[in-house]
């Protein structure tokens, strides 16, 4: 879920709520937007040794399959489910696919030479694109509660979540050693240690300023910013630099990223479902919608990560090899696909990202006619 | 008081045992009995199949089954590769797979059963502190020649019964200065199996070539490898395939796909670079920094590929 321009975003002129804030409710939306991984953070560092033990791997294993999966299988779902998004998006939805496949067939191809690089651009692709989305979903909140996001605090917000991002990544880059991925040993960059401080320094420093546009916008304003607009940025700081320490946590992190992305994907997908078919609101609708989808990208989720690595390696090859590679090329996908497809700026994507669970489980009120 | 008198004999008798040679000075044992148990390594490069000595080394060979049968084994790896002498697994402590309280509950050094079963090609020899005989604790080499200067000085307690193939591909990789193997050597799984019977029941996994021996150490590769010269002819082809599609197609596709084709085309010449300077980059600082900058203005390009047209 990539960040809108800034000139598509129209602040909010009188900055007072015009949205509905939530999606389904302050509790539902806090949970999974990031309170979920503050929680999580807390219990493990209060009552758990804090190593990856069999009950982390088995736990964060079976999240997985009902939600990290899932989540990549709904992307692919939003693109190719409907014609009229292949028309939109020809490339990524028609080209990317091959060049996605070129790209395993190369790395199984060449193991030594090309396999390393393939899972090291997903690896920094990977965080990146996490950060775009706490971006995205700062900026989606922001604008239910009507926070103006002008250049500077888009600048500083961007600033602290990508410095999140860049401190994480530059430090595990300023040794050139390495690690693996499914057995794939690939490189460190070998970045210089300061460029790791001026990373830190640059997220703190877009951190202090962020905070500033936020008691700028409350003092303004006379009223406290709601919380969930700084939650996904807060979340993500846990993710990448405060909960760096703490092992068992970092399991689950692609897990809390999924959880974000999966509650949006979802009400966009019933709304843009109830639109086009002209459903009416109800409990009903919701319910079906919602295991249609749901069940459909738990399948999907379980081709593209279980299944396809198994197919490929089925041909003699290791499975655990496949297994990396075909891993990382599904996630680039992912994230090519995840680029395009939730651009703001476009009415349709905008409008139903404003959506309120209950406007899908309750008729609006027939207002009444007035006559003067 | 009695049984201060009993604990005080039996430890006396043990001291006694422990210290008086199993054999003769003059006799060298060159075949101790093996021990019933099989402990099967399941490494990266195919199974090694391990007997003990548990007559010649009885606390090594029990210890060693205790952690093999706790899973203590399961993600170590050889971490020291030296041909025609050892290969030695690291301690479990350095495991892929973090050691689980209990695991690490089970560890204790192994007091020294030096014996005179001589270090030669397949033999299991523990590995301990320099300075202590009795520290041996999780760390044990697999001997790929003789070493005649280890004898007596260091445990035997073992020997591969089956796989030293697989041993030998592990020697294969590319090393670092200090003997470690630039690829990691990783024991997926230690199993136990009670007696030969048992073991015939395991689809055993035979010698395979290591997946991807790391190269990322190794001084780049020259541009005249026909490995390099294939994957940049295979990767130029497809630039120019995407080009000339859209040079083709240009009225049909509009200007944000034809922008798109562009961007792909962009996306593959920067993989290609990215193979190609990757391995030299951790050389040279600035060079490190420009791969990595590179490739975050590459990923901040390719988030506006393409508009809906």
């Amino acid at each position: 879920m990539e960040p809108p321009p800034v000139d598509k975003i129209s602040p909010s002129s009188d900055a007072q709520p015009q949205q509905p804030l939530y999606f389904v409710n302050g509790a539902v939306d806090f949970l999974l937007i990031g309170g979920a991984s503050l929680l999580v953070f807390l219990l493990l560092r209060s009552f758990h040794s804090g190593d990856r033990t069999e009950v982390i791997y088995g736990t964060a294993a079976t999240l997985s399959w009902v939600c990290n999966w899932p989540h990549f299988a709904a992307t692919s779902y939003r693109l190719y489910h409907s014609r009229d998004n292949l028309v939109q998006y020809p490339i990524t939805a028609l080209l990317i696919p091959w060049i996605i496949l070129a790209g395993i067939g190369v790395s199984i191809g060449y193991p030594e030479l090309v396999a390393p690089y393939f899972v090291k651009l997903f690896l920094i692709w990977s965080p990146y694109h996490f950060s775009g989305q706490t971006v995205g979903v700062t900026l989606i909140y922001a604008r239910r509660c009507g926070f103006q996001i002008g250049k500077l605090e888009r600048f500083a917000l961007s600033g602290f979540v990508f410095g999140t991002f860049l401190t994480q990544t530059m430090l595990a880059e300023v040794q050139p050693g390495g690690a693996s991925y499914y057995g794939i040993s690939y490189p460190g960059i070998g970045l210089p240690f300061w460029s790791y401080q001026v990373a830190r320094s640059f997220m703190w420093i877009c951190g202090a300023g962020l905070l500033m546009f936020v008691i700028r916008w409350s003092l303004t304003n006379r009223r406290m910013l709601p919380p969930i607009v700084l939650l996904p940025a807060a979340a993500q700081y846990l993710w990448f630099v405060g909960g760096t320490d703490v092992d068992s946590f970092l399991e689950f992190v692609p897990f809390f990223h999924a959880l974000q992305y999966m509650l949006i994907a979802w009400s966009m997908q019933l709304k843009e479902t109830m639109d086009l078919n002209h459903i009416e609101p109800s409990g009903r609708y919701v319910l079906q919608e919602s295991t249609r989808w749901f069940l459909i990208n738990v399948a999907g989720g379980a081709f593209l990560f279980y299944f396809l690595p198994r197919m490929i390696a089925s041909s003699g090859l290791n499975l655990t090899f496949v297994t990396g590679v075909v891993l990382a090329g599904v996630q680039i996908h992912h994230f090519f696909v995840d680029g395009v497809i939730w651009k703001l700026r476009r009415r349709s994507v905008a409008s139903p990202l404003m959506v309120n669970l209950s406007q899908m489980l309750y008729r609006a009120p027939i207002e009444q006619e007035t006559t003067t | 008081m009695m049984h201060r008198v009993i604990v005080s004999a039996l430890s006396v008798g043990l001291l006694l045992t422990s210290a008086s040679p199993l054999y003769p000075a003059s006799e060298e044992v060159v075949a101790p009995v093996l021990s019933r148990e099989r402990v099967v390594l399941r490494t990266l490069a195919g199974d090694v199949v391990l007997a003990l000595f548990p007559e010649v080394a009885p606390k090594h060979a029990a210890q060693f089954l205790r952690l093999a049968r706790s899973g203590i084994f399961d993600s170590i790896h050889f971490y020291r590769v030296e041909p025609n002498f050892l290969v030695q697994v690291a301690s479990a402590h350095e495991r892929l797979n973090p050691l689980l309280p209990e695991q690490k509950a089970i560890i204790e050094d192994i007091p020294g059963e030096f014996n005179r079963v001589p270090h030669r090609e397949g033999i299991l020899s523990m590995a301990r502190e320099a300075e202590d005989p009795d520290s041996a604790q999780t760390s044990f080499s697999i001997l790929l020649g003789e070493a005649p200067h280890l004898d007596r000085a260091y445990t035997v307690f073992g020997k591969v019964v089956s796989g030293m193939d697989v041993v030998r591909e592990m020697v294969r990789v590319p090393r670092n200065r200090d003997s470690s193997p630039r690829v990691r050597l990783t024991v997926h799984q230690a199993l136990v199996y009670e007696n030969e019977e048992a073991l015939a029941s395991l689809d055993r996994i035979g010698v395979r070539p290591i997946p991807v021996p790391s190269r990322f150490f190794d001084p780049p590769v020259s541009a005249s490898d026909p490995r390099i010269l294939h994957f940049l002819a295979g990767g130029i082809g497809a630039m120019v395939l995407l080009s000339l599609s859209g040079f083709l197609f240009r009225m049909k596709l509009g200007g944000s796909s034809l922008a798109g084709l562009l961007m792909l085309n962009v996306f593959i010449g920067a993989f290609l670079l990215f193979v190609i300077l990757a391995p030299r980059a951790h050389q040279n600082p600035r060079m490190a920094l420009g791969t990595f900058l590179g490739l975050l203005t590459l990923l901040k390009l390719l988030g506006r590929m393409e508009s809906p047209s």
